[in-house]
């Protein structure tokens, strides 16, 4: 089954027929030319094929396309290019927060979720936020050291909506329900 | 890669119903998908029609009260219900249950009817929903039906669902006193992770305090025994005594996650800090 969707991806509107079967991630990454989104595991584990969907992190592997018909999608491509990074990526750098990079633009892109949500997160907000981003090779410090970094560069999160991400306590590994 | 499939999404109750009968066993709904999706990646599935319940009115948001208790729809993703004033106020249990499932990615497109519809004996949402007494509503065939939380799991990927039939809405029930509830998820890592063994804990302003568990059963499961235990007293030694009840209702399985030994260790253990915590909120001002 073919179905005609409209998505704004990185800011352009894209016509497209999917058939019901191709995944967000493919349809980005086969389609659009746009590979940064990696599968890592192809079942939500990851995180290496988070975008951002009308602003909220999603795995692209566990979303339809046609579920994006009328969506709003960011991905690592349209934050900034090698010459005009955006603030999180050039933290990234700057912190020398990657080694082989597959994981980077899930890592970014949940950073950068963040931030739009949350732009004075405090370091366990952070390791919450890219608890559904698994890294091999980094190691997680030098990552949380470039979001934080990026946190303080002033403009990062670029107009921020109002409200914070509330109840995002990180996790423990027996984690308690409570409240006030 | 995802086998071939139809899709469609449907516009109304009756659509829905009436697309999952023609369909039968090669039909599937789909909300979220952070299930679904990674069992037909995986082979798992291979469902001919997927049915897509997020379009259908009703199946959205949360809304409050008027003394009428909480009506959640079906597909309202868990981030949404954490992030939900009148559920942290008065259900916090629940938000905080919710909290505890997958990542923040899961999070923003997982369901709590998907999570209940699972019927998975670990689905961190259901003792939550097993301490507030929770009405299922569903849409079928004949129409629609209330089902009480407690007969909805029917065992492992098990519901009280008819062919055809899916939740539209979870109601909870007024809750007029204060209470204060705990949910303590045992993983094996912090996140990202199914429970080994989980409890949830709801003391109330009355003097009652109700114990679920997750994960130790067939299916999540209300522990009345334990409860009974705590009705007049709430000492150490009731405490211990109600803990050692759950542990006796437990029965659990031998998986990659844990032995059946370790989780019934876990349960006593988890039961009896839950229960402690609870009691502690409560007393501090409960919500
Ligand atoms: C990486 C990862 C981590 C996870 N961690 C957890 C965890 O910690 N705790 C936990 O409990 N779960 C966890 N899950 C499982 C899953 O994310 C949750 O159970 C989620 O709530 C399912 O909701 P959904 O909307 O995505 O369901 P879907 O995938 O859309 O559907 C799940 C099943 O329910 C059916 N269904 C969906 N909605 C309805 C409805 N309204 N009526 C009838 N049937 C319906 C579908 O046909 C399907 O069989 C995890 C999954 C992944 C991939
Ligand atoms: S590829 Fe999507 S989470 Fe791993
Ligand atoms: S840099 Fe290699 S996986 Fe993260």
């Amino acid at each position: 089954m073919l179905h005609n969707i409209r998505v704004r991806v990185n800011g352009e509107w894209v016509e497209a027929c999917v058939p019901s079967h191709r995944r967000l991630l493919d349809f980005l990454r086969e389609d659009l030319d746009l590979i940064g989104a990696k599968e890592g595991c192809g079942g939500g584990e990851c995180g290496a094929c988070t975008v951002l969907v009308n602003g909220e992190p999603i795995n692209s592997c566990l979303v339809l396309a046609v579920e994006a018909d009328g969506a709003e999608v960011l991905t690592v491509e349209g934050l900034g290019d090698a010459k005009d990074l955006d603030p999180v990526q050039e933290a990234f750098v700057q912190n020398s927060a990657l080694q082989c990079g597959y994981c980077i633009p899930g890592m970014v892109m949940s950073a950068k979720a963040l931030l739009i949500r949350n732009p004075n997160p405090t370091r366990d907000e952070v390791v919450e936020a890219i608890s559904g981003n698994l890294c091999r090779c980094t190691g997680y410090a030098r990552i949380v050291d470039a979001i934080m970094q990026a946190a303080q560069a002033a403009d990062a999160a670029g107009p921020a909506p109002a409200g914070r991400a509330a109840g995002h306590a990180p996790a423990a590994e027996v984690s308690r329900a409570g409240g006030e | 890669m995802l086998l071939p499939f139809d899709y469609v999404r449907a516009r109304s109750r009756e659509e829905a119903v009436d697309l999952a009968l023609r369909a039968g066993a090669d039909g599937k709904f789909l909300a979220g998908g952070t299930d679904l999706l990674v069992r037909m990646h995986d082979r798992q599935l291979r469902p001919q029609m997927v049915i897509d319940l997020k379009g259908v009115s009703g199946l959205q948001g949360v809304s409050c009260c008027d003394g009428e208790g909480l009506v959640i729809g079906a597909a309202t993703p868990l981030n949404r219900l954490i992030r939900d004033e009148a559920v942290r106020s008065k259900y916090g249990l629940l938000a905080e249950a919710a909290h505890t499932v997958g990542s923040l990615q899961i999070r923003n497109r997982a369901s709590l009817g998907g999570n209940i519809s699972n019927a998975s004996p670990a689905a961190d949402t259901a003792p939550a929903l097993l301490l507030y007494e929770a009405e299922i509503v569903t849409w079928g065939a004949s129409g629609r039906r209330e089902i009480p939380v407690g007969e909805f799991f029917k065992g492992p990927g098990a519901t009280a669902l008819a062919e055809g039939e899916f939740v539209s809405q979870i109601r909870l029930p007024v809750l007029k006193e204060r209470s204060y509830g705990v949910y303590l998820k045992l993983g094996r890592t912090s996140a990202v992770d199914l429970a080994i063994a989980s409890v949830a804990a709801l003391a109330l302003e009355g003097g009652e305090v109700r114990i679920a568990l997750g994960a130790v059963a067939p299916t999540p499961i209300r522990v009345k025994e334990a409860e009974a235990i705590l009705r007049s007293r709430k000492d150490e030694g009731a405490i211990r005594e109600a803990a050692a009840a759950a542990r006796r209702r437990a029965a659990p399985i031998s998986d990659i996650r844990a032995s059946k030994e370790y989780r019934l260790e876990m349960t006593e253990v988890l039961a009896a800090r839950a229960i402690e915590q609870a009691l502690a909120g409560l007393a501090a001002g409960g919500r």
